[in-house]
């Protein structure tokens, strides 16, 4: 269940990710997502370790060319909306990567 | 003094829509108890293994539950570990009797999952996973398809190494009758099935199955004299980060790593010793892994085993893997498999596997995997 104080709490944590920068060490690509994600399945999810040591697991996006997807390949750490708002008008934003 | 397993009764793995979860539950305990000519008079305690009643069919307090439908009043405790919930119930059990708490106790692993639409259960499984792993997108596959690339990469295999897990697991699904897929596949089946997440097809993951299994545990002598029945070893549990992200390494469960170990110490068999073993292959990768952390193959070493088919039965080898067909073949009712795994072994050990029975078989060995490696139970059973 997505409450708005669960989404309130989570904030604190993702703001902290934000901008920051690491590169793929795995990923791969969903084709039988969950339900809040049907929307936009297929999709690519990738395995980050951040330059300051953490590992961050997020959807790919903004990407054109799959083929550019690599172990290795730089990537910036970003806000997205990716699940759809309930009723209780908290917006449960989430991480994602992009190319660099 | 040590525990004995005395009866085993397993349901049908499959899509059993005519049966609800507590049909099923039903249909196990009374079968184990019809196998080893007890009553329910004569239980002291029951361990249940479920992961997802509560959050499918939002029914908890299963332990009342089964209290209703026997007229019981006896001590029921429910446990989850995601797909080591069996296992984890087999373990609590096994303690109970040793500890002296009561002499004999019946464990029941069950699950129910497809009454619900297929992306449902995606989400109910990634229950298993840290909220950050949920949060992104990805399911079940997609954690284990993580660490599949990995491997691969780090190994120089391909998909093909993976495929022989399945090709393997279904031809000894063959045998069993209550197996989820009784049939054969080829490569190029395993190759071109859809994928799921990718590296990971269709054919590379265990299905979505309904089933129960029930065993019975006792240390009292005169059932044991009356029955016989196989021996329980070691028992031993082991835990490790939910999350893929906080793990050492993504290309092996360090999880089975311990538990293994702590179980070869309690049981003082060596690793050539077991001629049969029960792994947790959620995915084919996770087979791989398995005997890796297991300790019966070298790390790396298990893309190219693999191919050789030589855990597979009638080959020669000195082990057989997953007789029962697996979680692959045989079907993974999450919280019933790790049940399933143990009778499978009782099974082969008492001589009544029939057409799937593995000749001069004396220990075998259990292992059943909560999650992408979070938990792991290790049994070694012995006749």
């Amino acid at each position: 269940m997505i409450s708005p104080v669960k989404v309130w709490r989570r904030q604190k944590t993702i703001r902290d990710l934000l901008g920051k920068e690491g590169a793929i060490v795995t990923w791969t690509k969903i084709y039988t997502p969950p339900p809040q994600f049907k929307h936009i399945a297929p999709y690519i999810i990738v395995l980050v370790k951040l330059n300051d040591g953490q590992n961050v697991c997020a959807q790919l996006i903004d990407c054109i060319d799959y083929s550019l997807i690599n172990v290795g390949k730089k990537v910036i750490i970003t806000l997205r909306k990716l699940r759809e708002s309930l009723l209780d008008d908290v917006v449960p934003y989430t991480i994602a990567c992009k190319f660099i | 003094m040590k525990s004995h397993i005395i009866g085993y009764y397993t349901t049908r793995f499959g899509e059993l829509w005519e049966n609800s979860l507590f049909d099923l539950v039903e249909e196990a305990i009374v079968g184990a108890l019809k196998d080893s000519d007890l009553e329910m008079g004569d239980i002291d305690a029951i361990f249940f293994g479920n992961m997802l009643s509560g959050v499918l069919e939002n029914n908890l307090h299963a332990g009342a539950k089964i209290a209703d439908i026997f007229g019981i009043t006896i001590p029921i405790f429910r446990i989850e570990g995601a797909c080591a919930s069996g296992g984890l119930a087999f373990h609590l059990a096994h303690e109970y009797v040793q500890s002296g708490k009561g002499k004999t106790v019946l464990v029941i692993g069950a699950e129910k999952m497809t009454d619900v639409q297929p992306e449902y259960i995606s989400q109910g499984l990634m229950a298993a996973a840290s909220g950050e792993e949920q949060e992104s997108g990805i399911t079940f596959a997609g954690l284990y398809a993580l660490m599949t690339r990995a491997y691969l990469n780090k190994y120089g295999y391909s998909k093909k190494n993976l495929a022989a897990i399945a090709i393997k697991n279904h031809a000894h699904g063959v045998l069993n009758p209550t197996a989820h897929f009784r049939k054969t596949i080829t490569l190029t089946q395993v190759l071109e099935s859809s994928t799921i997440a990718d590296p990971l097809g269709l054919l590379d993951c265990s299905p979505v199955s309904d089933g129960a299994a029930s065993l019975i545990i006792t240390t009292d002598l005169t059932h044991i004299k009356r029955r016989g029945g196989v021996h329980i070893l070691s028992s031993q549990v082991a835990t490790d980060s939910i999350s893929l992200l906080q793990r050492d390494s993504l290309i092996e469960l360090k999880a089975t790593q311990i538990a293994a170990e702590k179980s070869f110490v309690e049981s003082k068999i060596h690793r050539k010793d077991i001629s049969v073993a029960e792994v947790h292959d959620c995915f084919t990768i996770a087979e791989l892994f398995a005997m890796e952390d297991l300790g019966f193959w070298k790390k790396g070493e298990a893309g190219e085993r693999a191919i050789q088919y030589e855990t597979l039965r009638n080959n020669n080898g000195p082990l057989v893997v997953n007789p029962s067909g697996g979680l692959k073949a045989a079907g993974h009712p999450v919280g019933a498999t790790g049940i399933k795994q143990i009778g499978e072994l009782y099974t082969q050990l008492i001589g009544h596997a029939d057409k799937r029975q593995i000749k001069n078989v004396k220990y075998g060995l259990a292992h059943n995997v909560g999650g992408s490696g979070g938990t792991a139970v290790v049994t070694i059973l012995g006749i």
